[in-house]
């Protein structure tokens, strides 16, 4: 029976590209006042053939500390959960996760053929996918106009709007 | 204006190249993906010396007017994002006809290829150098200037440039000489004066 667990992965040390993209949405594209923060991690999407959630997020957590696929324990911590969310918490401010990839990224497709072929996981592990898992830290309490926000920031369509996804070579959706 | 690598990167999503609708974001450099017969053999960063052939009339783009009608070059790249794609289908068959795909990807003989390792990025009709529509910015992912004298030629190069080259050994006035892509600088030279 599939189950999927998700597996975000992200940097020891602070996270340069996401504070970079974070100071450019403030000081450059005016998004100063609204965003407080923006965060980053890797994020995997795992389709695993077992039998509950309990055995998912047990076989999540054996591929993401045992194998040196996802995980370099020297520079990344991880999380395995059924939903991906956020690592940090603002109470005070409102969240909005993003999830964003490349269209046609092979990166998927050659972990799940080293998983299912070299490391001997076989069918246990069905399918991969492989996005970033972005996080706005919006000082905006509406949660339905936090959403537009985070999705003007996100999407580039012309040279002063969004900053995160060139449609032309990207996906995204809002996370959770 | 020329953009060249992380200079390209910065025109495709500045809007100014293909520049149809200035400003709008139009096609994009997604990461290098390189494939036979349908399988990855590789992704992303690529270094390699590479062939480019001249796909528009010379006097299309002010970075090109020295050169000969269908012009082979060669120069290397080094990148990993550097695939010219869109969504909007049929668009680079129209910016082709257009003259905007100034340089595609070929072998030595000047033969396009889209396929690897001929077009090393997987780039959408082996597009290497696009211009916006006045032909005055140039985005382009391999590196002329990394090949604007000779001696910065590996001597096992194939085809004509690589043969040049190995004639030039030992001569060091030759191999101070003119190299295969330092027409593109010498270009705008020629249309400022």
């Amino acid at each position: 029976m599939a189950q999927q667990v998700e597996l975000t992965v992200w940097l020891k040390i602070p996270d340069m590209t996401a504070l970079t993209a974070r100071r450019t949405l403030q000081q450059r594209m005016g998004y100063g006042e609204q965003l407080a923060d923006l965060t980053r991690t890797d994020w995997w999407r795992m389709e695993l053939d077992v039998a509950d959630e309990a055995a998912a997020l047990a076989l999540g957590e054996e591929l993401a500390g045992r194998t040196t696929v996802f995980v370099n324990p020297n520079k990344h911590g991880y999380r395995v959960a059924t939903t991906a969310s956020p690592r940090e918490r603002h109470p005070e401010l409102t969240a909005v996760s993003v999830v964003t990839g490349f269209k046609g990224d092979p990166r998927a497709t050659l972990t799940l053929e080293a998983l299912q072929g070299r490391l001997g996981y076989g069918d246990r592990v069905r399918d991969l996918a492989l996005g970033t898992f972005w996080t706005f830290w919006l000082r905006e309490p509406d949660l339905a106009a936090a959403q537009a926000l985070a999705q003007q920031m996100t999407l580039r369509t012309d040279r002063g709007t969004g900053l995160l996804v060139n449609p032309h070579s990207m996906w995204w959706r809002l996370a959770g | 204006m020329l953009g060249i690598c992380n200079g390209a990167q910065v025109l495709v999503e500045m809007g100014l190249v293909p520049g149809l609708t200035p400003g709008q974001i139009e096609v994009a450099l997604a990461p290098n993906h390189m494939a036979i017969d349908g399988r990855v053999v590789r992704r992303d960063y690529y270094s390699t010396w590479t062939h480019l052939r001249l796909a528009a009339a010379p006097e299309r783009c002010v970075w090109t007017r020295l050169f000969e009608p269908g012009a082979v070059i060669a120069l290397p790249l080094a990148h990993g994002e550097g695939r010219f794609v869109s969504s909007d289908e049929g668009l680079f068959e129209r910016l082709l006809a257009a003259g905007q795909i100034v340089w595609q990807y070929c072998d030595e003989s000047g033969q396009v290829d889209e396929r690897f390792p001929i077009t090393p990025t997987g780039a959408t009709l082996a597009t290497a150098g696009l211009c916006n529509v006045e032909g005055n910015v140039l985005a382009m992912m391999p590196h002329p200037e990394r090949a604007s004298w000779l001696r910065q030629v590996p001597q096992d190069l194939p085809g004509a440039i690589g043969a040049r080259r190995r004639a030039a050994q030992g001569d060091f006035a030759a191999l101070e000489g003119a190299g295969p892509a330092r027409g593109v600088f010498c270009s705008l030279g020629a249309e400022v004066q």
